[in-house]
């Protein structure tokens, strides 16, 4: 069951971007994420594209600490009504969790996984209202479900497009659920673009 | 000559507006107007690689020395891992010459002008 658990966030999805562009992990990152051993993983990779598989998982593991910062924020603004504000953390745990399996599978590839930064540069002076926060949020989860909408189709490796596919799923449940919350159409048309 | 003035500024006005759809798959990393895990897009043309303040590149960013201009940019979207080796972006590029030109015009006009910049 734990694999099963893990399955959905085998990469982070900040670190799809763009409609034609393609994942650059290489095959030790994939297999990593995908439960293979380390050692079996590592053998036929050069230490280059490990780097710069260090470098990728990096970025993403940044983008999910501003995700838990983004939602900690709107967690303690006092604008969130009590069932939004239990959403919101519910969302911020995923965040946390997508940290954890992404940090272990850097250090298995050798590299230390960077922190949370002490400050992020959001527009606090925007958030007024529970509207605000939910707006802000509903923008977050937007883009990531853009960046895998469009790098999907991209993927050489249909184990990674599977999992792309899953996350993108979870997110477009998140973005949803926050339109939802917004008043708006959850689900705004048959094709998202 | 009026008439072509206006069908030019018709095509870039829809440059911007496509550029700004295609942006919208930038933002799971970049905003406008703030540094996220990405540094902010503001300001963008002229502007020295790794010259936004108060945000962390890498060396390899820093160090490339390119001024961020129509052309610079388009080689960078294009391929970013070949123009700088190093980069913690993880997106290998736009093949579309037409996308990154659209995008480009979006990118162009986030100037002091632009609202979001101010």
């Amino acid at each position: 069951m734990s694999n099963e658990k893990k399955q959905p966030i085998l990469l982070d999805r900040r670190s799809f971007l763009g409609n034609t562009g393609k994942i650059v992990l290489s095959g030790t990152a994939i297999a990593l994420m995908s439960g293979m051993s380390s050692a079996g993983a590592m053998s036929t990779d050069s230490s280059d594209s490990q780097e710069q598989d260090v470098r990728i998982l990096n970025t993403a593991i940044g983008a999910e600490h501003e995700a838990v910062a983004a939602y900690q924020l709107g967690a303690e603004s006092g604008l969130l009504s009590k069932g939004v504000l239990n959403v919101a953390l519910q969302f911020q745990g995923h965040h946390k969790e997508h940290i954890e399996l992404l940090a272990s599978t850097v250090g298995k590839l050798g590299g230390t996984a960077i922190d949370a930064k002490s400050y992020y540069d959001f527009p606090v002076h925007k958030l007024k209202r529970e509207k605000d926060v939910l707006t802000f949020a509903a923008g977050l989860e937007r883009g990531a479900i853009s960046a895998y909408a469009g790098a999907i189709p991209l993927f050489d490796n249909s184990d990674l497009a599977k999992a792309a596919a899953s996350i993108l799923a979870d997110e477009a449940m998140h973005w949803a659920i926050l339109r939802q919350a917004l008043g708006l159409d959850p689900v705004p048309g048959a094709f998202f673009s | 000559m009026c008439a072509l003035a206006t069908v030019t500024n018709a095509d870039s006005d829809m440059d911007v507006r496509e550029g700004k759809r295609i942006y919208t798959q930038c933002t799971g990393c970049h905003s406008p107007d703030y540094n996220r895990t990405g540094p902010k897009h503001c300001g963008i043309l002229g502007r020295a690689a790794g010259g936004v303040k108060n945000f962390e590149y890498t060396k390899a960013m820093s160090n490339s020395g390119i001024i961020w201009t129509s052309a610079t940019l388009n080689q960078f979207l294009l391929s970013p891992f070949n123009t700088v080796p190093g980069t913690s972006m993880g997106f290998s590029g736009i093949a579309s010459e037409r996308e990154r030109q659209q995008l480009i015009a979006y990118l162009s006009q986030l100037d002091e002008r632009n609202a979001l910049c101010n």
